[in-house]
Order: C-alpha cells, then sequence, then structure tokens
C-alpha cells in the first residue's frame, strides 16, 4: 500500500568537504518528473535516508530558486550522518519531504535583512540567502553574520568568498577566540558578542538566525538589546524528528508540532513555548 | 440509534456468519491467566469472565512493529516496494467501552493533513463490538474522563449484557448497522423493560467503579504550570521503562527504524515513548534531559497539549498503566495531587 512514509530516490551528483566533519551532498531525483518539477520553500526540511542505516532530518540548503537538484549539509555527529560521510557521488538515498513551514519571503520584501548564522546554522540560511540575492530587487541591504570555531569549519568557504565580493552584500566574518591563525583577517569573537559590536539597526529591518542552540539563546538576547522587536527576528528550530508528518509526537514542544508548525518561528512565537528546547 | 437484542445463542451464530463473510474474528483470549485478544473460531473460545484483556486494542490499528517498506540494491540500483499490507477485514469482539473510546480520539492525530494511510486502512476495515464492564477493574477510572463501563464512543456495536442470555446491541455507526442488514434473523426486537434494564446494568457497573478523580480545573492548572516541584516529586520514582505508554491505548508516538544492512532490509516503524531519553537525543542537544522532564511530557501531552491541539483528553481511564508501572506510579494519585493545588489555589 502506498503511504506517507515512501522515501523518493535521490542520486548524489555531487559531494563537498566544506570543512574536516561537515559535507554538502547535491542530489538529484531518480524519478523523471520530480527531477524537473520538485518545488519548496527555503526553510523546509527533508528526511534523507540511507537505506540500512535510517532516516535524519536535514534543511534544505540550495535555494529553491536553482532548479534540478536540492543540496543538503551535514555534520558528522551520528549513526546516519556517519553513513552519509561514507557515501560516495553516485549512490542512491532515499528522500521524504519537503516538510514544515517556511521563511516568510513576502513580508522580507522592501527590508533589510539580517543574516546572522553559527557554524552548519549557514545551511537553512544560504537556502534564503541564494533565494533573496536571486531576486535581489525585492529587498534593501543585505548583510550575513556568519561565525564558526574556527577557520577551517567554516562552511560555504567559496560562496563567503562570493558574497564578500559583492557590493551588494556586506559580509561580517567571525571565528570564536583561539580559532583564528595569523592570516585571518574577520572578527575574532563569539557571533551574539560580534552581533553587538557591529549593532545593525533594526529600522526597517528583519533579522533572521540559525545556528547551535546556545547561540540562538544569546543572539535573540544581543537583538533585544539592539531595539529589535519580538516579529522582527526569525530563527528555526531544531528538535528531534522521525516522521516530519505530525504523527510520530517526537518534536513536540508544547502543543506545537516542529514538523508541521516550523522549523521557522519567529522570536515572538519561540517567547510563547514551554521552555523545553 | 437502532436497538436489537443478540440472544447468546445468536452470538456464536454471528461469530461464524462474520468468519465465513470473511472476517477475521478477534476477542479476549485466556491463556495461563493472562487476557489477550487473539483469533476466536466461535465463543466457546471467549473467557466467561474477565475485566479486560492486557493489552489495549491499539495493536491493532497501530501494530508495535510493523515495516514500511522493503529495499535492496540491484543491478540498476536500488529499489524499494511498499510491503503489502491491505488490512483484512476484522472484528474485535468484546472490546472494552474504555478502550473502544481510544479510538475517536487517535483518529484525530492519524487524520489531520497528511493521512497515515496505514492507521486508517486498519480503521476502516476494522468492525469493533464492545461488551459493557460488568465487573469493573480495580484501577478504572473512566467515569473520571466522562466515559462509562457501557460506553457507546468507538464502538460500532455496543453490547450490554441483560442477563446471562441476552445482550442489549445499541448500533451506533454505519459500518455497525450494516450487520444488522447482513444477518437479519440473528437480531431479536426489544421487549418493554429491556432499555430499563440496560440503564440498571450501567448503573451497577457505575458504582462499581472504585476510583473518582475530579477533574475541574487540572486543565487550567497545567496551563499555567510547566515550571513546578510537583513534577520532581511524582516522577522521583519513574525509572523510566516505558511500560505504561506500551500499555496505555493512547499513547501512539512511534520511532522509524532500518533493520537490514546496505544491500538488502526493512524500514519498520515500532512503538516509542516519551519516557525513554532517546525519543529527543539528538547529537548535541538534548530539550528533556531528565526524568521528570519526561513525565511532565507524559502527563501534559495527555491532559494538556492534546486537548489543546485536538479536543479531547488523552486518556480513558483504563487503569492499566496503574496495574503495570513496577514502581506503583498511579496517574489517579497525580491528578489528585494536582486536584489539590487547584483547590488550595481556589481558597488562597
Amino acid at each position: 500500500m502506498p503511504h506517507i512514509y515512501e522515501p523518493h530516490l535521490v542520486k548524489t551528483e555531487e559531494i563537498i568537504e566544506e570543512t574536516p566533519d561537515i559535507k554538502t551532498f547535491r542530489l538529484v531525483f531518480s524519478e523523471e518528473a520530480l527531477a524537473h518539477n520538485f518545488s519548496f520553500k527555503a526553510g523546509q526540511f527533508c528526511q534523507l535516508s540511507v537505506f540500512g542505516e535510517g532516516e535524519a532530518t536535514f534543511c534544505i540548503a540550495s535555494s529553491p530558486t536553482r532548479k534540478g537538484y536540492i543540496e543538503c549539509s551535514f555534520k558528522r555527529v551520528g549513526k546516519v550522518t556517519q553513513s552519509l560521510h561514507d557515501r560516495e557521488v553516485g549512490d542512491t538515498l532515499g528522500f521524504r519531504g519537503p516538510y514544515g513551514n517556511w521563511f516568510p519571503l513576502e513580508e522580507m520584501k522592501g527590508k533589510n535583512l539580517i543574516f546572522v548564522g553559527g557554524g552548519i546554522g549557514l545551511a537553512p540560511l544560504r537556502s534564503l540567502i541564494w533565494n533573496c540575492l536571486d531576486t535581489r530587487g525585492d529587498f534593501a541591504e543585505i548583510m550575513i553574520l556568519y561565525g564558526a570555531r574556527s577557520i577551517a569549519d567554516l562552511v560555504y568557504k567559496a560562496e563567503l568568498r562570493e558574497w564578500e565580493s559583492r557590493s551588494d552584500v556586506k559580509l561580517v566574518r567571525t571565528v570564536d577566540p583561539g580559532g583564528e591563525d595569523e592570516t585571518w583577517d574577520g572578527h575574532i569573537g563569539f557571533v551574539p558578542a560580534i552581533l553587538e559590536k557591529i549593532s545593525p539597526s533594526p529600522e526597517k529591518a528583519i533579522l533572521i538566525t540559525c545556528g547551535p542552540p546556545i547561540m540562538i539563546k544569546f543572539v535573540l538576547q544581543a537583538t533585544d538589546k539592539l531595539g529589535f522587536l519580538p516579529e522582527q527576528v526569525i530563527t528555526t528550530l531544531e528538535m528531534k524528528m522521525k516522521c516530519g508528518l505530525g504523527k510520530c509526537g517526537r518534536c513536540n514542544i508544547g502543543n506545537i508540532y516542529v514538523c508541521k508548525d516550523g522549523p521557522v518561528f519567529t522570536y515572538q512565537q519561540i517567547l510563547s513555548l514551554p521552555a523545553e528546547f | 440509534m437502532k436497538e436489537k437484542i443478540l440472544s447468546i445463542k445468536n452470538r456464536d451464530k454471528l461469530i461464524q456468519g462474520l468468519r465465513e463473510k470473511g472476517f477475521r474474528v478477534y476477542g479476549p483470549r485466556e491463556s495461563e491467566g493472562i487476557i489477550l485478544f487473539g483469533e476466536i473460531q466461535s465463543s466457546s473460545d471467549l473467557p466467561p469472565q474477565y475485566t479486560n484483556s492486557a493489552h489495549s486494542i491499539k495493536e491493532f490499528f497501530l501494530p508495535p512493529h510493523e515495516p514500511l517498506l522493503s529495499y535492496e540494491v540491484r543491478k540498476e540500483g536500488i529499489k524499494t516496494h511498499p510491503l503489502d499490507q491491505y488490512p483484512i477485514p476484522s472484528v474485535l469482539y468484546g472490546v472494552r467501552p474504555c478502550d473502544a473510546a481510544y479510538l475517536p480520539i487517535i483518529d484525530k492525530v492519524f487524520a489531520w493533513e497528511e493521512k497515515d494511510e496505514l492507521y486508517l486502512a486498519r480503521r476502516e476495515k476494522t468492525l469493533v463490538i464492545c461488551l459493557a464492564c460488568e465487573e469493573p477493574d480495580e484501577a478504572c477510572f473512566c467515569a473520571s474522563l466522562g466515559y462509562s463501563p457501557t460506553g457507546k464512543e468507538g464502538c460500532d456495536i455496543a453490547l450490554t449484557p441483560l442477563d446471562d442470555k441476552r445482550l442489549f446491541a445499541e448500533f451506533v455507526s454505519e459500518k455497525g448497522e450494516r450487520l444488522l442488514a447482513e444477518f437479519p434473523d440473528l437480531w431479536e426486537e426489544i421487549r418493554p423493560d429491556d432499555e430499563k434494564r440496560r440503564a440498571e446494568v450501567e448503573k451497577e457497573a457505575r458504582g462499581k467503579i472504585r476510583r473518582q478523580v475530579e477533574m475541574e480545573g487540572i486543565k487550567k492548572w497545567l496551563d499555567e504550570h510547566f515550571e513546578d516541584p510537583l513534577w520532581e516529586e511524582i516522577s522521583r520514582r519513574c525509572i523510566g521503562c516505558g511500560a505504561c505508554y506500551y500499555l496505555c491505548p493512547t499513547c501512539h508516538c512511534f520511532d522509524i527504524v532500518d533493520e537490514g544492512n546496505l544491500w538488502r532490509g526493512i524500514r519498520r516503524r515500532i512503538w516509542d515513548t516519551c519516557s525513554f531519553g532517546h525519543f529527543t537525543q539528538m547529537p548535541a542537544h538534548q530539550p528533556r534531559g531528565s526524568q521528570d522532564r519526561r513525565y511532565r511530557q507524559r502527563i501534559m501531552h495527555k491532559f494538556k497539549y492534546y486537548v489543546d491541539r485536538f479536543g479531547p483528553i488523552a486518556c480513558v481511564g483504563c487503569g492499566r498503566c496503574i496495574e503495570v508501572c513496577p514502581v506503583g506510579i498511579d496517574l489517579t494519585e497525580i491528578l489528585a495531587k494536582i486536584k489539590e493545588r487547584v483547590t488550595a489555589s481556589a481558597k488562597d
């Protein structure tokens, strides 16, 4: 019987080694129709599987404006991600999705956008950043603040260079203290501290942040200090998920299903949730 | 609602008739003192007396484990096959009303937005014939939650024994009514006093329920007490074994796992529970890192979150969690403790 837990097959077309423990896979649907027509929105996620190892949840890290493929980035941290790291170009994976809600692109139009990312948390932002850059005229100023533990841990290095060279994007890079070397010409310090230091104006702005939970917590506090209203700040929540379809109960925070009502939430929405994420 | 009488003599004909029409008929069966639902050939397989089955009927709708698909590597690449699970039309005979009442509650989560076809197909193909509870168990508290030992929620046909020869039959659903037409000779007309007798049986059974929880105000207290010392207090004993989950009809959380190797295997759905730490454990993050947080989730999900999201309380008062808990945690005591706080704060 066909059912909602049945995955589509995707083929690994390209593998990029981002950092010692993060890889990006470019995936193409094996089914002809999906290869051409698959659509999603920035912020949505999927369940990727290595058959025999199981499924795990990943955001779609490529932009919906780039058709014909999707990209996912993952850090080697568990059983499934270890197995994904062992895959090669040409290997077939299972894919279910797209799931969840998305970034409110319409509401962002005409605004100054401030992206604040940490570590692999740049992945969901990257989908949105390219989406915005591919329709650049719709938005006012775009600033990207991105940091990682060390220079080696920065993801999408080629794209960081590209954003840096563009006159219509302001890129601010930072690494945690001790993560720099003598060649480093970016900031040194934790992302929330650098955000306070560069102090972007909340005027006509929307700030979108993704990263490790601890970073998000301090970034949200920093946005308070900078005068952003909670409805001007958007983030994504990460909870363990299995079905992605509001059935298995794993990603509940209070009566919220992160897989259905999220993963994208405003800071204002987050303030109303029980503190359990 | 149509009402008829099914004699005990005709009950056996009904079971036979259903089997002849291709239904698998399941009923409570006793083995070494334990009552479990199993396939029955005739009413002689049924125990003369039973309070309730050790397991709830949820395993007929959400099996403890079920294959979702198989996969194998072939020359041309990986192939997946959804496994053939079209359910065989089944009848569950002798379901206690509390267990049947779980169905309309849990239908909501499996049917909202994306439909869980596996669950819903089993629901569609399964006929639930309830048998009223005449001797509630020590741990039962269905009436506190608005249910009844002779309740009809989730039943297709509700039977209430009037005496040892006759069962009062109420045709609750359209699916149940079909049996009226398919077996016209088996159903007898009710007599003038039958409805009165049925009401007496209900009253007697209700009178035998020993536990009562006053639910008023509990939801509101939960709304306001995500953080409270009570959670630590009530869960201190909990060893996180998850037994309450496995026996609870309304607990429905699950995991999806692969069994096999990189060349061939099966993807399977298995029961899982918020009692376990791994349930929410992420590589670098654990939002419910202690047992009191996990226990809070269990209570909150049943009595607050499910209500907020889908309407009904996700508990039918069957009492299995109380009977099975190896360390004696008692849900009615917990609810009573919450109620004490509700009452105390009302006096302030």
